[in-house]
């Protein structure tokens, strides 16, 4: 299910549904912990005692505010004469989320009434063992387990609180929660539940004919009773209005460091991409593939962890964007991640510990690479960009040694006879074997690596990456081309090379492995348009006979399209100058984003609809990609093709 | 329903009764709240618009291109909801390179549509069909009939950004790297000319504006609350001030010279005024001046869909910080059946005429 326009600042994020109602709530100091896990904080209100939730049915607008990362919700629920107009922000500094609501009377008559706020914490992720308690020296309900505390309150303009509460046992004993006790318009006042635990706060205060009352609801977070309430207790109306006010100024004198200059819907979906990528990016520099949890409740796991390839390139677009300071503290985390072999597990934690993985150790027997290459190279690829496109060879230092060497002596060593990469699992975690994603990947990430070796002056280690690279790019042509078939090869495996039609290809030329006009390319890249793109809703599909999220057997659909790889498509159209097929493929990914701006990570090849995670960290990185490049090449400046993979050097 | 339409090539105007308009899928049913008239729906009404076309097979076109609507109907999960404000876009693009990335207001080959000016019909009407590609949403709806100024701010906003562009050649900000130093002089004080004054002042530039009368004193009185100084010029006997951006909104080719010769070094030109008529000499002491003082002459029309967000955005802090002026810009709300007579010539005292269409 999509998340829209999630908030965060790097140990919080507030992400929500369709009915903008908070469904997933990440609190540490790394926004590790997810304390929503899909479960909604819903929203009502009473008018004149007349009760409703406010839901997708009367929601009318939901966005960003501008460029800004605030977002604004107008809900407009029939026959109760008022619209209801929120605001809601994630503060930069302090960990406080908070709702500014405004009510406004369009009757003309006076009216009276009360909004609900309904919070429904599963702390750590489960609800096990929480508290809720009504704590009246601060007119507030905190819920807590561990060392996770939650006040949530509520202050009007008028510096009143909340005068209504309830606490309460939900989904146990025929208890649905305490949010249905919001329905009849008056909370029963419980203080105090434990277990599996949900609370209301309600506001209450009347509207003079066509005028308005604001408040703001908020939730300050801490580590232990005492922060939460001493932040919770200095939150007031003055207090939470300046705390909306810095972080709409920070965000959009953030937003504006670059702007591409197409027109269209691309300026506003640029800056909602950089949004939602700086809500993946924690205070440890891990940067979440998605913090959409709706997957735990098919796989019991999720996409809230730290792929080294999504992250890379997401930092890759970050830097790109003019954001080098956040993709800095994630060459941090993986300088202190990676393994003392010199390569990246599988994914982590977004703090940097491990995380849970599929990819075995033992393969017929044999023990195997539990990795994906192209995750360790795709980090070192990225870093070489970053410092490229600085121009400073002090960002590199600190990484020098202990990342790039360390990584890039690994990957100069794991090449087999032929000088290919040894086997490893595919960029889609499903096959072990030699891939083409792979093979450019490492042989960009060695050119990288030996650019920067010759910054330092390591001739000679410059030359051990740079021949190990050439040779790959030899071998690779020798042994992934087919004249026959008229493409490349996705794969060697066991051996074979497997012919099966994978946008994954798309990577020869966008890592600068074989130019994207060279003859060999034209042809692969023609062949997978034309059986690749989904006849009707459009969009590129992964690879052929694509299983993954299938929505039913249809021999006449390859796979469901991806975002991602749509924009591969329009990157690499844009490198070979083919213009008008460039912005066919990314005007398919600008009309299949969302209303605030969220890319999925696929699209249903029957209607549309957004499909898996969304957003998808990854699909905004490689949107903010494609923007910058198409930029650059319309200044008449290309630079989409980098110079690092090429060798030339600055 | 209601429109209004002309027969191209012919001079006159009528409200017509033409049929409701059906919607498409993925297309969304708008009921217009409130059209804009402008020059542009003069010049087209009294047929002196040469580039003026109907839309394919029909003769007739309905007018206007300034408009405030309301959504009425849409497919469901669509960006845009039913409800929800909305201004569309004028310009519709061609094919050409500009027209492909969404930049049609820089079109390099004039293979492009403008809703009622050429070869689409306009807004001018109770209710029409659109992409909703072209349509950009009012997050503001305090903004009321005031979003109408929306299509002609995005000019403005989008001139302003090809100043600021073209002014980076060349050190012109103050010594405290801001603008308050430059002056900027108007020349014309109809809507354009204002919202010209708006945007310029708003940047802490120093606004001076002129125009040939003001016989009410509401120019004069428009300008100073939007921090400006109004002069009246009636001829070129008096002399254009010294500036460092002189924008030209009447199409005046007089005015055009006598601006360009008061610019300061490193000044620049904005011509965004058209009119067919009249001609004047370029000297060759003009051109060793443009030359010699590194003068920026640039031309700019339309405005891409940011423009548009940014006009909002504009407005809505405008409605504030220059208090009452964006209402006093509109002189008169009429009906459809009472416009006729503001379609075909300026009424007296008039700065924007607003149609009114509920």
């Amino acid at each position: 299910m999509v998340r829209y326009t999630p908030l965060g600042n790097g140990r919080l994020i507030a992400a929500f549904d369709s009915n903008h109602w908070i469904v997933d709530f990440y609190y540490s100091k790394a926004a590790r912990d997810n304390h929503a896990i899909g479960h909604p904080f819903m929203f009502g209100i009473s008018v004149d005692g007349q009760f409703r939730w406010l839901d997708a049915s009367v929601l009318r607008e939901m966005d960003y505010v501008g460029d800004t990362m605030v977002s604004r919700a107008l809900y407009a629920p029939d026959g109760l004469g008022v619209e209801i107009m929120t605001k809601d922000f994630v503060d930069l500094l302090e960990d406080v989320y908070a709702r500014l609501i405004t009510v406004r009377d369009l009757s003309g008559s006076r009216r009276k009434f009360s909004v609900f706020m309904h919070q429904n914490f599963y702390i750590y992720g489960n609800d096990i063992g929480d508290t809720g308690i009504y704590d009246p020296a601060l007119n507030a309900i905190i819920h807590y387990k561990g060392a996770r505390y939650f006040l949530a309150s509520a202050i009007g303009e008028d510096n009143v609180g909340i005068d209504q509460y309830a606490v309460g046992i939900k989904e146990r004993v025929g208890l649905a929660g305490t949010w249905k006790d919001a329905e009849d318009g008056r909370l029963s006042m419980n203080p105090v539940a434990n277990g599996s635990v949900d609370s209301v706060v309600g506001y209450s205060s009347d509207l003079a004919p066509h005028g308005s009352k604001s408040l703001f609801y908020y939730i300050a977070c801490g580590p232990d009773m005492r922060s939460v309430t001493s932040l919770g207790g200095s939150l007031s109306w003055g207090r939470l209005s300046s705390m909306l006010r810095r972080t709409s100024n920070y965000w959009d004198y953030w937003s504006s460091r670059r702007s591409p200059r197409l027109g269209g819907d691309y300026p506003y979906l640029f800056k909602r991409s950089l949004f939602i990528l700086a809500t993946h990016v924690n205070a440890a520099g891990g940067i979440a593939a998605s913090l959409d949890s709706d997957q735990l409740k098919i796989n019991r796991d999720g996409y809230y962890y730290v792929w080294p390839r999504d992250a890379a390139i997401s930092a890759y677009a970050l830097s790109m964007a003019g954001h080098s300071s956040t993709a800095t503290r994630f060459f941090d985390l993986m300088e202190s991640s990676i393994s003392d072999e010199g390569y990246l597990h599988h994914k982590y934690y977004v703090d940097g510990k491990l995380a849970s993985t599929w990819l075995p150790m033992v393969m017929d027997g044999h023990t195997i690479a539990n990795i994906q290459e192209d995750e360790t190279a795709l980090v070192v690829w990225s870093l070489g960009e970053y410092v490229r496109r600085r121009n400073d060879v002090a960002l590199l230092a600190p990484y020098y040694e202990r990342l790039v060497i360390r990584a890039a002596d690994f990957m100069a060593g794991f090449v087999g006879d032929d000088g290919l990469p040894k086997e490893s699992y595919d960029l889609w975690e499903e096959r072990y074997g030699i891939h083409a994603h792979t093979v450019a990947a490492v042989h960009a990430a060695l050119e990288a690596a030996a650019w920067m070796a010759g910054l330092f002056g390591e001739d000679d280690r410059a030359a051990r990456y740079r021949a190990t690279a050439s040779r790959m790019r030899d071998s690779f042509s020798a042994k992934f081309y087919s004249k026959d078939v008229g493409r490349f090869a996705r794969a060697i495996i066991r051996g074979k090379p497997d012919f099966t039609l994978d946008s994954a290809l798309l990577a020869v030329p966008l890592l600068g492995l074989i130019d994207p006009i060279d003859p060999r390319v034209e042809s692969t890249v023609g062949q997978l348009r034309s059986r690749l793109w989904i006849r009707g809703v459009g969009g590129l599909a992964r690879y052929e006979g694509d299983r993954y999220m299938r929505v039913k057997d249809d021999q006449s659909i390859p796979g469901n399209p991806w975002t991602i790889t749509t924009l591969w498509l329009a990157r690499y159209y844009l490198r070979a100058g083919d213009m008008p097929r460039a912005m066919e493929a990314l005007d398919w990914v600008a009309s299949h984003s969302q209303g605030s701006g969220v890319l999925s990570e696929q699209v249903n090849p029957y209607d549309g609809s957004p499909l898996s995670a969304s957003p998808l960290a990854w699909a905004h990185a490689e949107l903010i990609i494609a923007l910058v490049e198409m930029d650059e090449r319309l200044s008449g400046a290309p630079q989409g093709v980098s110079t690092v993979a090429s060798g030339a050097g600055p | 329903m209601r429109a209004i339409s002309i027969t191209v090539g012919k001079p006159g105007v009528a409200l017509r009764d033409v049929p409701e308009p059906q919607r498409r899928k993925g297309e969304v049913l708008l009921r217009t709240l409130y059209t804009g008239i402008c020059g542009t729906d003069r010049g087209l009404v009294n047929n002196q618009l040469p580039f003026a076309r109907p839309p394919p097979g029909s003769g007739d076109l309905i007018i206007g291109h300034e408009a405030l609507a309301r959504v009425e109907d849409v497919d469901p999960g669509m960006k845009i909801r039913k409800g929800s404000l909305v201004i569309p876009m004028v310009r519709r693009p061609g094919k050409c390179l500009n027209c492909l990335v969404g930049r049609q207001d820089n079109c390099s080959d004039g293979d492009f549509v403008e809703a009622g000016i050429r070869g689409l019909d306009g807004f001018m009407r109770d209710r029409f069909t659109d992409d909703p590609t072209y349509l950009v949403r009012v997050d503001d709806e305090s903004l009321g009939m005031l979003a109408v100024l929306t299509e002609p701010l995005k000019n403005i906003v989008k001139s302003y950004d090809v100043y600021d562009m073209v002014s980076r050649r060349s050190i012109t900000s103050c010594r405290d790297g801001s603008r308050s130093c430059l002056t900027v002089t108007i020349a014309g004080a109809g809507p354009i000319g204002m919202l010209f004054a708006m945007m310029f002042s708003s940047v802490g530039m120093d606004v001076r504006m002129f125009s040939r009368h003001d016989p009410e004193g509401k120019l004069a009185e428009m300008a100073s609350r939007i921090g400006a100084e109004y002069f009246i010029r009636e001829d070129r006997s008096k002399p254009v001030p010294q500036s460092d951006v002189f924008v030209e909104t009447t199409g005046s080719p007089d005015v055009v010279i006598d601006g360009l010769r008061a610019l300061r070094p490193n000044g620049t030109m904005i011509l965004f005024g058209t009119a067919p008529m009249g001609s004047e000499g370029l000297t060759g002491q003009d051109v060793i001046d443009v030359v010699e003082r590194n003068i920026t002459i640039v031309g700019t029309v339309d405005g891409a869909k940011e423009h548009y967000i940014r006009a909002l955005s504009y407005l809505s802090s405008w409605k504030d910080s220059f208090p009452g002026v964006l209402k006093s810009m509109i002189t008169s709300v009429v009906k459809p059946e009472d416009s006729i007579d503001a379609l075909t010539a300026r009424p007296g005292g008039e700065i924007k005429t607003v149609i009114g269409w509920e």
